[in-house]
């Protein structure tokens, strides 16, 4: 422990965490593109040996692209913040280990054209 | 090593992986408040431009030639944004806006007073001192940390280290001795 340590909390952008959250998911947010975090979410699924599930998701992607484009430059955001996040629902499932079902991707993806 | 961890996280998230894009903001957001508070003079101003940066530089991981040193590549973002910042002269035009939206209303009047003593005494130190004693009080870094990141070595931070705190600690004493002789 280091004794000699100024305290700088009152300058700390931490002391209010819920804010600091939301700097967080900004920045997260404005930093993805909608066309990385699409081609992120495909490599997922191939790296999963779900190869079959991964190339109907690029088909599927294919046909949403010039609307996920669209819609990332209207805002200046990916079009994945407006709703649930695929892709981070995608690595929620690597995290806890949980494998999808055929439905699950496709389901993910549908959210992205608001069906 | 930090190094290590970076250079995995920085390769993940070039990939569009969300979840290293947000251990590497988790990671250096603080950090690169600290380094934009040690050039402009606001809290406000430095969160602002250390969010702007941050992003920035995410959006051009593949510019990052080395993510072993994401921390010094962002770090130079971050000053350069910060330096521009005060060169077009937006923080005296916005200072006023800024107390009253960011500083003053964000906590009572004794923190308030804090965090200006605090921002004045920091200001009688280089940009360095700064970055140091912030990196190392604030955001908890080692010296080798703290080493790399500025491109400095680690005898010399801790010899910021250590004239940064005997600065603060006499300028924040007389501050103190001045405010209570002037009620």
């Amino acid at each position: 422990m280091d004794d000699d340590r100024i305290d700088f909390s009152a300058l700390d952008p931490k002391r209010d965490a819920a804010r600091f959250q939301r700097m967080v998911d900004s920045i997260v947010a404005g930093a993805r593109s909608p066309v990385s975090a699409a081609l992120f979410l495909v490599h997922e699924l191939v790296s999963w040996g779900r190869p079959a599930i991964a190339i109907a998701a690029l088909l599927a992607l294919t046909a949403w692209l010039p609307t996920l484009v669209r819609n990332g430059s209207n805002s200046g955001q990916s079009p994945f913040g407006a709703v649930s996040d695929p892709v981070e629902l995608v690595s929620s499932w690597a995290r806890t280990g949980k494998v999808p079902s055929e439905v699950d991707p496709i389901e993910a993806l549908g959210e992205l054209d608001g069906r | 090593m930090v190094e290590d961890e970076d250079t995995v996280l920085v390769a993940r998230a070039r990939r569009g992986d969300a979840v290293a894009l947000e251990a590497l903001v988790r990671r250096y957001l603080r950090a690169a408040y600290a380094v934009a508070l040690s050039v402009v003079r606001s809290t406000a101003d430095a969160e602002d431009l250390a969010q702007e940066a941050l992003m920035g530089a995410l959006q051009r991981l593949d510019q990052c030639r080395e993510p072993q040193h994401f921390a010094r590549w962002l770090f130079q973002a971050v000053r350069h944004r910060a330096f521009n910042h005060l060169e077009r002269g937006k923080l005296h035009a916005t200072l006023l806006q800024r107390e009253t939206r960011g500083e003053m209303v964000d906590g009572d009047a004794s923190s308030v007073r804090l965090r200006r003593r605090l921002l004045g005494s920091l200001k009688q130190l280089s940009e360095t001192q700064q970055q140091v004693v912030l990196l190392h009080d604030l955001e908890e870094w080692t010296h080798g940390e703290i080493a790399a990141a500025l491109d400095i070595s680690e005898v010399m931070s801790r010899q910021h280290l250590f004239v940064a705190r005997r600065l603060l600690r006499e300028h924040l004493a007389l501050d103190f001795k001045q405010e209570i002789k002037h009620g």
